[in-house]
């Protein structure tokens, strides 16, 4: 199952965020949106889950999603935004709860197989134990797993997630690439990303996007490499191996000011 | 890990369906008050007087009181719910949109050019007019940009430029006595209503309930903000549009038949909303019969009063409603929204 993604860029007034760009990906594969603050993965993310007007087209097995009505839509595509927005100290497991709603009917309760994908999802960002609790009383980084979960209970088989590890701790950073690595198995998940270590580990594609174009589109290895990083964050990076895997630490900044 | 005063998920539900039952009930028990208890200027009756007048006084007076003050509390209480929702604020209220200044504004009018005694079916009609006019400039100045923002903006201009009419009828009224007439009839009040208004008011207050239903699901999705609620299928601009104009619709139906009632659209979801689990769309139901009964109760309280000038129903709820709000809003809450 492919999404197709044809010439899509974005500009707010006269300003390109983000040039034209197509490429291809598949379930079964992670791909890391990967580049500097301001780059334009929010945008592309945004403009892929249909939340920007943009030129070109995005279609998920060969129908634009245009043509989708808005449910079937949320069905096939969830997202997760960067900010966490959460207006009503909502009970945790009526919060993941709404990923559920693309799939249920006007007034309909939910069904077994609603109550079964809100359990997972909440097993999944290890939020089950507050299932109960007011949304007010969960610290940042719990809340930002529950809003993961309400994501993953829409269970659709493209995920667009921007920056969800930004807020928590390194047990449930490597947790939740664990969920989202899992996640990708059967289903296309596209992750906006910071940390370059964890993006090289867990995804299996990286998208580096710089000043509103994808500049390489490749193997973590490749498409962060040394010179990339360099290049593209202006850091030099600190690059070795641990047990076969790659480690990549931002080390030192390259003179800045030119 | 269980927190207190949390419950299990079948718990709440039953809770809820509880509190709308008991809701329920209190309704139909103040509407039976308000059936019984009548006041003429020896102060509250009970019963229904001399048999021979008993079905004029039950059907032609105290029946459409009780039905307005149900339809019209219930109005206010359902969209206040709604708009809260739609707004994610507490603060929001059914009169921000400028429907109930703009139907103020319109029976005002009718008063102004002197087409209606208070007990007419002119002025109701004007108000639904000034209801529907405010709602098409609310429209015509907020649907290009379309946001939350603009249409809260442009619903204070809205209401502060109908006030400001308002003020000028006020200020050239032919006769002091209209004057006093218009003042009294934007303080709100059920006495002398006929079946005729209740006609009159239900065609638009039930398109605008069932707009507002209509919304329920994007207003819960909304929780998440506008972008998450895009994504869930759930166009902002659609649900605000629903909230917006069958608030405007039912708004406006009500206090054409009422004047304006403040308060109860504030506090009857602020207060219940604790009781849902901060749901929005589980919230309406709810708020309908809360807003139902405090409006009712309201307009017993009106009759039991002792002899003298009838209080206006507008001015009760205010006198009720006010510093209960302030007492609500200054407690400590640990629980507070971040």
């Amino acid at each position: 199952m492919t999404l197709a993604v044809e010439g899509v860029g974005v500009r707010y007034g006269a300003h390109v965020a983000l040039a034209p760009t197509s490429f291809a990906a598949q379930s079964g594969e992670l791909v890391a949106l990967i580049g500097p603050n301001g780059a334009g993965k929010s945008s592309l993310l945004k403009a892929l889950a249909g939340l920007l007007p943009c030129s070109g087209n995005v279609s998920w097995r060969g129908t634009s999603l245009a043509a989708f009505d808005a449910r079937q839509r949320a069905r096939t595509v969830a997202f997760l935004p960067q900010t966490p927005v959460l207006h009503w100290p909502m009970r945790v497991r009526d919060l993941v709860a709404l990923g559920r709603l693309p799939h249920r009917g006007y007034g309909a309760a939910p069904s077994s197989a609603d109550d079964e994908a809100i359990d997972w999802a909440m097993l999944q960002s290890e939020t089950s134990a507050y299932a109960d609790r007011a949304a007010d009383q969960l610290s940042v980084g719990e809340r930002a797993r529950v809003l993961l979960a309400r994501a993953l209970s829409v269970q659709a088989p493209v995920l667009l997630v921007d920056e969800p590890i930004a807020m928590l701790d390194p047990y449930h950073q490597l947790q939740i690439m664990t969920v989202l690595r899992a996640y990708a198995r059967d289903a296309l998940v596209i992750a906006v990303l910071h940390d370059l270590a964890l993006a090289a580990r867990f995804c299996n594609r990286v998208l580096l996007i710089d000043r509103g174009a994808v500049v390489d589109d490749g193997p973590p290895e490749r498409a962060l490499s040394p010179a990339a990083v360099r290049k593209h964050y202006r850091v030099e990076p600190l690059i070795t191996s641990h047990d076969g895997e790659p480690v990549i630490v931002p080390w030192r900044r390259l003179g800045s000011e030119k | 890990m269980m927190v207190a005063g949390d419950a299990a998920p079948d718990d709440a539900a039953a809770g809820r369906r509880r509190l709308s039952a008991w809701l329920a009930l209190l309704a139909l028990v103040s509407a039976g008050a308000s059936l019984v208890i009548g006041r003429s200027s020896g102060g509250p009756t009970f019963g229904f007087g001399a048999p021979e007048l008993a079905s004029t006084i039950l059907f032609d007076i105290r029946l459409p009181r009780t039905l307005l003050a149900l339809l019209v509390g219930g109005t206010l209480g359902l969209c206040g719910a709604a708009l809260q929702g739609l707004l994610r604020n507490p603060l929001a209220e059914p009169g921000l949109l400028g429907a109930s200044s703009g139907a103020a504004f319109g029976a005002v009018l009718v008063f102004y050019f002197g087409l209606a005694g208070a007990e007419s079916l002119a002025l109701p009609a004007g108000a639904v007019l000034g209801s529907l006019a405010a709602l098409a400039v609310l429209y015509g100045l907020a649907a290009r940009r379309g946001d939350f923002l603009t249409i809260v903006l442009a619903g204070i201009a809205i209401n502060a430029f109908t006030a400001a009419l308002t003020s000028l009828a006020l200020n050239f009224a032919p006769s002091p006595y209209a004057a006093l007439e218009i003042l009294f009839w934007m303080l709100g009040s059920l006495a002398d209503r006929s079946l005729a208004h209740v006609w009159l008011a239900v065609p638009l207050m039930v398109p605008g309930w069932l707009l507002v239903i209509a919304a329920s699901r994007g207003l819960d999705a909304l929780t998440l903000g506008e972008e998450t609620a895009a994504s869930l299928g759930f166009d902002p601009r659609r649900t605000q549009w629903l909230v917006v104009g069958g608030t405007a619709l039912a708004v406006g139906g009500a206090v054409a038949v009422t004047g304006v009632v403040g308060f109860v659209g504030l506090v009857v979801p602020h207060l219940l909303r604790p009781w849902v689990g901060h749901h929005p769309s589980r919230l309406l139901l709810p708020s309908f019969l809360g807003g139902a009964v405090l409006t009712a109760v309201a307009d017993i309280a009106i009759r039991l009063m002792p002899p003298g000038p009838e209080l206006k129903l507008g001015v009760v709820t205010a006198l009720l409603g006010a510093p209960f709000f302030l007492q609500l809003i200054m407690r400590p809450r640990p629980g507070a929204a971040a």
